[in-house]
């Protein structure tokens, strides 16, 4: 299967922590992703159960948001797809001002 | 402080979240809870133009696939889906343009200079729904057509449908 860069900047993000959930907007900023690049990624990802999403336990005062990591079988497949392509990664914010 | 522009994000993509399939309604829950996190208010809007094209190629996409399950092409269907989705959001960018730079004309022009009658004036009129729209439709088409061809070319049928729609409307009324 032929996948695209962008896929891959996300895999190797994911691949750096590979335990560690993630939300959306912080892959976005890491990875230089838009958010009508980015979820068309997760979403293809999660249909092929390469990658788990969960809402976290809210807080009170803050609505939950997304989080995301590879499952198992998207552990190997990012592993592989990665090793493959053997490019460096791309770094640059796609969004300037993040609450912290 | 909540700005017009960060309603305006929030109020797009709300809508689209609340009138998208169950599917992905999850989703775009999802991108509309990370737009929180957005400090500025233009990158908010980017987000969340970005993330209602997500959605509605995404809805296409799925109701495609449900459909033909059986006998269906990943790859078609990831192209069927990007191209509808592009030519919807290159109506809507053009039905937006079109709204503003009408209203500017018939609303912001009469309040800021209402000396100039710049509603009455003819040329105004055709500077305010062709011009200004065709100009900003030609600008925006040739930044996208390198990276979204779908939608640069929804933008430029739009471009044209308004260019002869106008021209018909002055043949039939002189």
């Amino acid at each position: 299967m032929r996948i695209s860069r962008q896929t891959l900047h996300v895999l190797r993000l994911f691949l750096e922590a590979p335990k560690t959930w993630r939300y959306g907007y912080y892959v976005s900023q890491d990875t230089g992703l838009k958010s009508g690049t980015l979820y068309p990624i997760l979403m293809r990802l999660a249909d092929r159960k390469l990658l788990e999403a969960t809402w976290e336990s809210s807080t009170p005062g803050t609505p939950p948001r997304h989080l995301y990591r590879l499952t198992p079988a998207g552990l190997s497949f990012a592993r592989e797809h990665v090793v493959k392509s053997g490019s460096s990664s791309m770094r640059r914010p796609a969004l300037s001002g993040a609450k912290s | 402080m909540t700005t017009g522009l960060r309603k305006l994000a929030v109020a797009l993509l709300g809508t689209v979240v609340r009138h998208s399939p169950p599917s992905s309604r999850s989703w775009g829950g999802a991108m509309l809870r990370e737009m929180e996190c957005i400090t500025t208010d233009w990158a908010a809007l980017r987000w969340a133009f970005g993330s209602t094209s997500t959605i509605f190629r995404y809805s296409i996409e799925r109701a495609w696939r449900d459909e033909r399950s059986d006998n269906s092409n990943d790859g078609s269907m990831k192209a069927v889906g990007k191209a509808v989705g592009g030519l919807a959001l290159a109506v809507a960018f053009c039905i937006g343009v079109l709204a503003v730079c009408i209203l500017s004309l018939t609303r912001v022009s009469t309040f800021l200079f209402p000396e100039w009658h710049l509603a009455q004036m003819r040329w105004a009129q055709c500077m305010s729904v062709l011009g200004m729209p065709e100009t900003i439709f030609v600008i925006v088409a040739a930044m996208l057509w390198r990276k979204r061809k779908t939608v640069s070319a929804g933008i430029l049928a739009c471009a044209v449908m308004l260019a002869t729609h106008f021209l018909v409307y002055v043949s039939d009324h002189g």
